[in-house]
């Protein structure tokens, strides 16, 4: 009687799996996001995040004090002046002026995003960002100390051969020690840093390296107004050699992490889940912290510390395209040029002939974006 | 299913544990071996280091003072490093909220990192892995489903599958049932004893319905404020004087009418909420309909 009214232990695992297959587990409806779909819908934000830059760089590159359309932009960009039927000046000011800050921007808004997206999986903290984390401070004090201390003669006009790349190597130094000073400082035995204290502790080791790297500069008194405004997230130099020396850092600091994506996803189950499921958790962690930092440092030795885009793109891509970090750090990495050129863009129109530091158009757009994020924290992560 | 044809088993020997921040040993020189082929449930009352033995078998906890070994590898299984401990060791921890953003095969899929590495490319033999896990807790159909919008039996089911899909000899399990109904409990655990008798897996779980364990389990180890005081098949170890004094609570303990394993059975009164310094007359409703609890002052 009991014997058959209670279902008899299946001896064979797909057979019962078989039956299972037709009983509703899920009661919230499917979300619309592909998941495993075709090609196209899977390559789609891709498409849409390229043609969102090349919009965005050819934008940077035309608007400007010097108007220059569309079709001579690209009779220029080819070399060709005589058919833009402009005078030479202007293939200087594409070419030497124009283009390097371009590329700059880009290669700086793609670290600032990149990081930051890695930095919010890596801590698991939906409000990591290498500025509120105090790393781009402390890659700036690394770069206050290689120019002011006479020790290093690390000086921008000092003219010495090796100087200049130098600079991304001590902004690295610089924002490493920040980053473990922080992680280290709030990190309670094996379990996860509690968030509210890894921000805080961020703020408190930022403002201690900006103010710091502020002095340093004022020490030297020699292109101190310079300084500063690259403190605020102005470019340090302009020409091609921000270029050339940060484009091998962040190139490989972005490869890093698009690479560590895995890696990224399995962290977001926790530490304990993750090293059960077969990770070294302490080694992936300290990798990815490296290569995210290494990608900051790069951008923050020539370009400044710039806030907030570290923080607003990542979320934005991951409310537009999902959590899954493969995905998600390459679309980010995408976003991040283009997002930083439009806000360079609007700090050389704004108040043209002037110009404003970006950080300060940054600013002004990405504080009002965490204000929100604080605000609806629940549904973000 | 790969089946091990060598059965492993897993050794606990001589186990003290203690938390940093107590003076207490949360277990104190336990011993327990589970091999290939059995299902070994670990119950006993809250709090008494279930837990704490299932997070030191795995490797997570340091020993105070004994080891936990399988034989065949190097050293204690804490220092083993994470990727080949986890060929070994397939872990259900105690259900938690899965992150929102991947889908069940997704989530399945990262139980095989320690196959192809930070890096590698998923292999065929790890995409057959994670759908036979899948179908196996009876998931399969809803592997492209987001784990989110799973019900909390789901995402236990695809924890599980995790750690099937890990395909390691050992499998240690957290209250792999508490989020599941009747009838998946009854399969879950079925798939269990299954893995352990067709598969020749060692299964240790930690299980809170006695009536459960004694369905299921080949060996129950009864955990007693960090020590094992009693471990043996549930139909010996499972009377009323020894669950009763146990749990503190008086339990009886009968044959199953008709498959003989023992039922366990409370008798007598719940525990008065007095005991709690709230009494039936504290408990007052307002005009809106809500309960106001009151404690009592005692004298």
């Amino acid at each position: 009687m009991l014997a058959s009214q209670v279902a008899r232990p299946h001896r064979d695992p797909s057979a019962f799996a078989r039956k299972v297959r037709s009983i509703p587990i899920a009661t919230r409806p499917r979300r619309s996001l592909p998941a495993q779909g075709s090609f196209f819908p899977r390559a789609l934000p891709f498409i849409l995040c390229i043609a969102l830059l090349i919009l965005a760089l050819g934008a940077s590159v035309a608007v400007g004090a010097v108007p220059i359309p569309i079709g001579q932009l690209i009779q220029l960009l080819l070399r060709r002046p005589e058919a833009a039927n402009l005078p030479a000046s202007f293939s200087s000011i594409i070419w030497d002026l124009r283009l390097p800050r371009t590329i700059f921007i880009a290669l700086l808004g793609m670290s600032l995003a990149s990081s930051g997206c890695a930095f919010q999986g890596i801590f698991r903290n939906p409000l990591a960002d290498p500025y509120l984390l105090g790393i781009g401070s402390g890659a700036s004090l690394g770069v206050a100390l290689a120019i002011s201390i006479p020790a290093f003669s690390l000086g921008i006009g000092s003219g010495k051969p090796g100087a200049l790349p130098a600079i991304p190597l001590f902004a690295f130094a610089g924002a490493l020690l920040t980053v473990i000073l922080v992680y280290r400082w709030v990190r309670p035995g094996r379990g996860s840093a509690p968030s509210t204290r890894l921000i805080l502790a961020g703020v408190a080791a930022g403002a201690f390296a900006q103010s710091l790297a502020a002095f340093l500069f004022y020490r030297t008194r020699e292109q101190t107004q310079r300084a500063l405004s690259w403190l605020m997230g102005g470019m340090l130099l302009g020409g091609w050699d921000p270029v050339r020396i940060t484009l091998p850092y962040i190139l490989v600091g972005i490869a890093l992490l698009i690479v560590m994506g895995r890696v990224l996803n399995l962290l977001q189950f926790g530490d304990e889940q993750a090293e059960q499921a077969g990770l070294n958790v302490a080694r992936a962690r300290w990798v990815l912290i490296t290569a995210a930092s290494l990608t900051t440092a790069a951008g923050v030795a020539f370009g400044g510390v710039i806030g907030f885009i570290g923080l607003a793109v990542p979320h934005l891509a991951r409310l537009l395209w999902g959590t899954d970090y493969r995905r998600l750090l390459p679309l980010s990495t995408l976003l991040g040029a283009s997002v930083l050129l439009a806000a360079d863009l609007l700090a050389r129109t704004i108040l043209a002939p002037q110009e404003l530091p970006v950080g300060i158009v940054t600013a002004l757009l990405g504080a009002p974006f965490f204000f929100y994020l604080l605000g609806r924290r629940e549904s973000v992560m | 299913m790969k089946i091990f044809d060598t059965p492993v088993s897993l050794i606990v020997e001589d186990l003290s544990i203690r938390y940093p921040s107590s003076t207490e040993n949360a277990l104190d020189r336990v011993s327990l071996r589970v091999s290939g082929g059995e299902v070994v449930a670990l119950a006993g009352p809250n709090g008494c280091g279930k837990t704490t033995l299932l997070r030191a078998a795995c490797g997570i906890l340091e020993p105070l003072t004994g080891r936990v070994w399988i034989p065949g590898t190097t050293g204690p299984v804490h220092r083993l490093p994470p990727d080949r401990r986890a060929r070994w060791i397939g872990v259900v921890p105690q259900m938690e909220k899965l992150p929102p953003g991947y889908t069940a095969a997704e989530a399945v899929m990262l139980g095989r990192i320690s196959f192809h590495g930070w890096f590698g490319p998923e292999s065929d033999a790890d995409r057959e892995a994670v759908q036979s896990a899948l179908s196996a807790v009876g998931l399969d159909g809803l592997d492209d489903r987001f784990v989110e919008t799973l019900s909390g039996g789901g995402q236990q089911r695809v924890m599980i599958a995790r750690a099937l899909a890990q395909e390691a000899p050992i499998l240690l399990m957290d209250e792999p049932t508490a989020h599941l109904d009747v009838r998946h409990q009854m399969e879950t655990l079925g798939l269990l004893r299954d893995l352990a008798r067709q598969f020749r897996r060692a299964v240790l779980i930690v299980l809170h319905d006695l009536n459960l364990v004694s369905r299921f389990a080949d060996r129950v180890a009864l955990l007693e404020r960090g020590r094992l005081i009693h471990c043996g098949p549930p139909a010996e170890v499972f009377t009323s004087e020894t669950l009763s004094s146990l749990y503190a609570f008086p339990l009886h303990v009968i044959p199953h009418p008709e498959r003989g394993f023992p039922l366990v059975l409370p008798d007598g009164d719940e525990p008065s909420s007095d005991a709690y310094g709230v009494s039936a007359s504290a408990v007052e409703t307002t005009p809106g309909g809500e309960k106001l609890h009151r404690t009592r002052k005692r004298g």
